[in-house]
């Protein structure tokens, strides 16, 4: 979910995947970055994310992903759980 | 979600022709990575690249769960474990041989008599939703004359109440009528007999069979009586006799006597609506009194014949619709009932009767009844040489195993699962049976070929093919694969289960393990001795059998006969006319070089054929309720000495018994010694019927029993009468004794007759040991394939008995070694190993005989001259299997005999 939300604003490759992350949750969430290519190349197998090679900035070969509309559908469907979720354990909370 | 899994599979697919390069991009892509952190990281180079790794991750085991990812994982190795395995089994070229050799024997013997039983048993009809088709039956009094095969007279109906049924009913989508009949068929330049089926107009139409050429038969091809002059042919006789030339239509074919025109032919794959009966022409059931001259049948319901079978609407049920048919039927016998003039109480059983419906999509199942039994033994016996395969190839695969403990020990401790090195091992043993499998469809063929060649056309199934389709060759498929995890799985379950320690510490340390391997291939051995003895015995009994069949003492000097048949009042001769032709044919024919003598009949010998009826004689006084009833057959001149019949007393039928002349008749010893038994016989008068008949027909001679029908059974009584004096005499059989070989005489039999008639088919041409051969057949069958099966089970026995016995040897070489050290003998050691095998052979004769002797009782009914539990017959198989063991047994045990001391003391 996190991949998907990161690829929302255009297409990245891997690298930038995982220092959006970062760098957006102010390092809270880190993780070993290698893991993050396995959940990649799942996604494009399951057809959420679509794969392109390209140049990077600074010149070299570089895998870009990009939300395909299946992935859109699913990124929008798993933030209303995520809202939902999250509210309700917020009223649980609450009420302590 | 399907449609995703499919995109998945396609990009994989994708990815699986690209290998090398899914491996590069993913090499790029992970570098990229780990340069593009080094290149954003302040310090200097090398701990830069450490600390990007350190944060990365195990590099490697990313790639290999990407990899995964795009690959199939379970076909590569699944490849993998091919190719392994391929590699080995070419390595062990002879044991493969071997293994592929025994398969395919069992897998192709079990596929060629599954061919025969989906034929038979399995195969729906092919026609249009089969299960739909039900078929009539009506048990109950029947009262007037009836004609009915195997499937009993409850099954025949008369035409009127057909007519009936049909208009009537309400539960029917279509009920068709078909009646069997024999043409004589002459066309341009060609006359012959065919196989004829008198159908109802709806006939096609009910069964949903369409034409390959012309049209089929509608309601207007079932007029009235002789007036439907039409005919369909079969397409397997279009093609057979016309050569698929279709200039045929409205051309005009004349069929017994009748000019017909062809106006189609049916449906390619239609066979019919009973398996085994194949027909080559189709007529109009309205010409029955044309095609069956003497017996109209059409006019009246005291004639019951026709089969009948209906398709039921869709959607309804068959017991639905059997008692929504009952008031039709009711209604219908209410109407007939005055026609019959009955008594009150019989005229009540007659209102009774039910109509019942039976399943119709297998056809009429008179083959099936008949040969159902014979076709289980078949694919039990079959069955049993498949396993006893299995059983030598487990044990096989066990010593293979065994010597490969090293090399599966070292895979399990380098850390491969047990389920995958499983999984390699039965790679392996399927491969091993899709090549039996490959190997043995091409043995089912040929031995399906072998069985359907040798199936005479009297056996009543016509129309089996050799030939292999999908079904057979799926059942082919399924039973390799059967087998290869049946005699795969034990031998791979035992060999992984190994400690891996123990084989890599070397030898002897293991004994545990392949003591128990031992054990476990004793026990397969005594199950294959056992399966083989019993297979053994079968064969033995079954042979038997045959021998006394062929040996059975028929009343008839069967050598050196030769026969055929004519059937002139196929052809429109009368009967006078066909006894003036019989007598020409007799005096040409007994000109020929090398006859002896001939004399025909009007029924043939040994063709399933017999009528009777019951007899008065003059001066004998009946008990109430005795039985009357006599065979009887009508014969020319010479009969008797023709056929090699002892005269006991009188004389035999000579040309002065002709029609006008005085009535004679010549009786056989049994009914001489059962109505007089005074020997007072000839001279004696009787005559057919009973009640108010006046006996005029004289007893001029008493001839010796000869059997009739079949070589089975009892003579029965029997009166001959000079077929001379025959009212309605329509086919005659000749009989030619000759003094050279019989056979050479057919091409001058066919000339004679043609001289006479070219129009007039001969048929039934052949010695008359064929003949009789013919009524055995099944027994031959049976006697001939359990001898090749028992044959090969002994063989698979031996092999199998000899591999277990040499591991054993080489296992104990040390042991034997150091007993001839301390002064064995070679004959002790000998017995040392042969003991061994005869413990092993013994327990298994005893645990087969105990089956024999239950199996025995099943196939009693299919013996004849020898009871199942014959001593002499299962001593015999068991002294043979003995004797085979021995003989395996014994090529281990000299080896043994031969160890050297000392070498064997150095062994290991």
């Amino acid at each position: 979910m996190l991949v998907l939300k990161a690829l929302s604003c255009g297409p990245k490759h891997g690298y930038a995947v995982a220092e959006w992350i970062q760098q957006t949750s102010d390092e809270v969430l880190r993780v070993e970055e290698g893991a993050l290519y396995p959940a990649l190349h799942r996604l494009e197998l399951r057809g959420l994310l679509a794969a392109e090679w390209g140049v990077s900035d600074n010149n070299r070969r570089a895998k870009y992903y990009s939300l395909t509309s299946a992935g859109r559908k699913h990124l929008a469907a798993e933030n209303q759980t995520w809202d939902r979720l999250t509210a309700a354990i917020a009223r649980v909370m609450q009420t302590a | 979600m399907a449609l995703e899994w499919l995109k998945a599979v396609r990009l994989k697919l994708k990815a699986l022709m690209n290998r090398k390069r899914l491996d590069r991009d993913l090499d790029d892509e992970l570098a990229f990575h780990l340069a593009m952190r080094e290149s954003m990281s302040q310090v200097d180079a090398k701990d830069a690249c450490f600390a990007a790794r350190r944060q990365f991750g195990n590099a490697a085991r990313f790639k290999e769960t990407c990899r995964e990812l795009w690959t199939f994982i379970w076909l590569e190795s699944l490849l993998q474990d091919v190719r392994y395995g391929v590699r080995l089994l070419r390595k062990n070229l002879g044991f493969t041989i071997v293994a592929v050799l025994m398969l395919a024997l069992g897998i192709g013997a079990n596929t060629a008599i599954f061919s025969l039983t989906y034929q038979v048993l399995l195969r729906h009809l092919p026609v249009q939703h089969p299960e739909e088709l039900v078929i009539l039956r009506s048990p109950g009094p029947q009262l007037g004359h009836t004609s009915s095969d195997g499937a009993g007279s409850a099954s025949s109906f008369s035409y009127p109440m057909y007519r009936e049924l049909r208009d009537r009913n309400s539960v029917f989508s279509g009920l068709l009528a078909r009646y069997p009949v024999s043409l004589s068929v002459a066309g341009q330049g060609f006359s012959e007999r065919a196989a004829g089926e008198l159908v109802s107009g709806n006939y096609f139409e009910t069964l949903g069979v369409r034409p390959a050429l012309g049209r089929i038969f509608t309601a207007q091809d079932e007029t009235s009586p002789g007036a439907d002059t039409v005919a369909l042919l079969s397409y397997g006789y279009w093609t057979r006799r016309f050569a698929s030339d279709s200039n045929i239509l409205n051309k005009q074919l004349t069929v017994n006597g009748v000019a017909l025109t062809v106006v189609g032919v049916a449906q390619d794959g239609f066979i019919g609506v009973q398996i085994g009966q194949i027909p080559d022409i189709f007529i109009p059931i309205t010409m029955k009194a044309q095609m069956t001259p003497g017996w109209n049948g059409l006019d009246t319901p005291r004639d019951y014949w026709i089969a009948l079978l209906g398709r039921l609407k869709p959607a309804l049920a068959r017991d639905q619709a059997e008692t929504a048919l009952q008031a039709t039927y009711y209604a219908v016998l209410q109407d007939e009932l005055p026609i019959f003039k009955l008594r009150k109480k019989t005229s009540e059983l007659f209102l009774q009767k039910k109509i019942f419906l039976d399943p119709g999509s297998h056809g009429r199942p008179i083959l099936q009844a008949e040969i159902k039994q014979l076709l289980i033994f078949l694919v039990a016996m079959v069955g049993l040489v498949l396993m006893i395969a299995c059983a030598n190839l487990a044990s096989l695969l066990i010593a293979k195993g065994e010597a490969r403990q090293q090399e599966i020990a070292v895979r399990l401790s380098l850390g491969a699962g047990r389920g995958r090195l499983l999984r390699l091992l039965l790679t392996e043993s399927l491969l091993l049976a899709m090549g039996g499998g490959l190997a043995g469809t091409a043995v089912a063929a040929i031995t399906l070929r072998t069985i359907v060649g040798a199936i005479p056309q009297s056996f009543g199934a016509n129309g089996l093919e050799a030939r292999l389709d999908y079904s057979v060759l799926l059942f082919a498929a399924a039973v390799s694969l059967l087998t290869g995890v049946l005699f795969g799985l034990m031998p791979a379950l035992r060999v992984t289960r190994i400690a891996p320690e123990g084989p890599l510490k070397g030898h002897g340390s293991n004994l545990a393990g392949s003591v128990a391997n031992v054990r476990l291939r004793k026990w397969l051995m005594v199950f294959q001795v056992a399966m083989t003895v019993v297979l053994l015995a079968g064969a033995g009994l079954f042979t038997t059998s045959l021998i006394h069949l062929q040996r059975e003492d028929l009343g008839i000097r069967t050598g050196h006969v030769i026969q055929f048949s004519i059937a002139p009042g196929m052809s429109r001769y009368s009967p006078a006319q066909t006894i003036a032709l019989a007598g020409r044919l007799k005096e040409s024919l007994a000109a020929l070089p090398g006859v002896k003598s001939v004399s025909a009949a009007e029924i043939p010998v040994f063709t399933n054929h017999d009528v009777g009826a019951n007899i008065t004689i003059a001066g004998y006084v009946s008990q109430e309720h005795e039985d009357m009833n006599v065979n009887q057959n009508w014969v020319g001149p010479d009969y008797f000495s023709t056929m090699g019949i002892g005269l006991l007393r009188g004389r035999e039928f000579v040309n002065a018994d002709a029609s006008g002349a005085p009535k004679v008749a010549v009786i056989n010893q049994s009914m001489a010694k059962r109505f007089f038994p005074a020997g007072d016989a000839i001279g004696r008068v009787f005559t057919f019927g009973a009640g108010d008949v006046h006996p005029d027909i004289e007893i001029v001679g008493v001839v010796a029993d000869s059997k009739h029908t079949h070589v089975r059974g009892q003579p029965q009584l029997f009166v001959y009468l000079p077929f001379a004096q025959h009212e309605t005499l329509s086919e005659i059989t000749f009989y030619l004794r000759t003094g050279q070989e019989p056979a050479a005489l057919t091409p001058q039999i066919t000339k004679t007759v043609a001289g006479y008639d070219a129009a007039l088919p001969v048929y039934h041409l052949k010695l008359l040991l064929q003949q009789i051969g013919e009524t055995v057949f099944s027994d031959q069958l049976l006697a001939s394939l359990s001898a090749c099966l028992g044959a090969l089970a002994a063989f698979l026995a031996a092999i199998g008995l000899y591999g277990v016995m040499a591991y054993v040897v080489a296992r104990r070489t040390r042991e034997i070694g150091i007993r001839i050290a301390l002064g064995a003998t070679r004959g002790n050691i000998s017995w040392l190993i042969l003991r061994e095998v005869t413990q092993m052979v013994v327990i298994g004769l005893a645990l087969g005989l105990a089956v024999s002797f239950f199996t025995g009782r099943l196939i009693q009914s299919l013996l004849f001259g020898v009871t199942a539990n014959n001593p002499a017959v299962l001593a015999l198989a068991a002294g043979l299997l003995l004797a085979v063991a021995l003989l395996a047994g014994g090529l281990p045990a000299r080896k043994a005999a031969a160890v050297d001391p000392m070498i064997a003391l150095r062994y290991e």
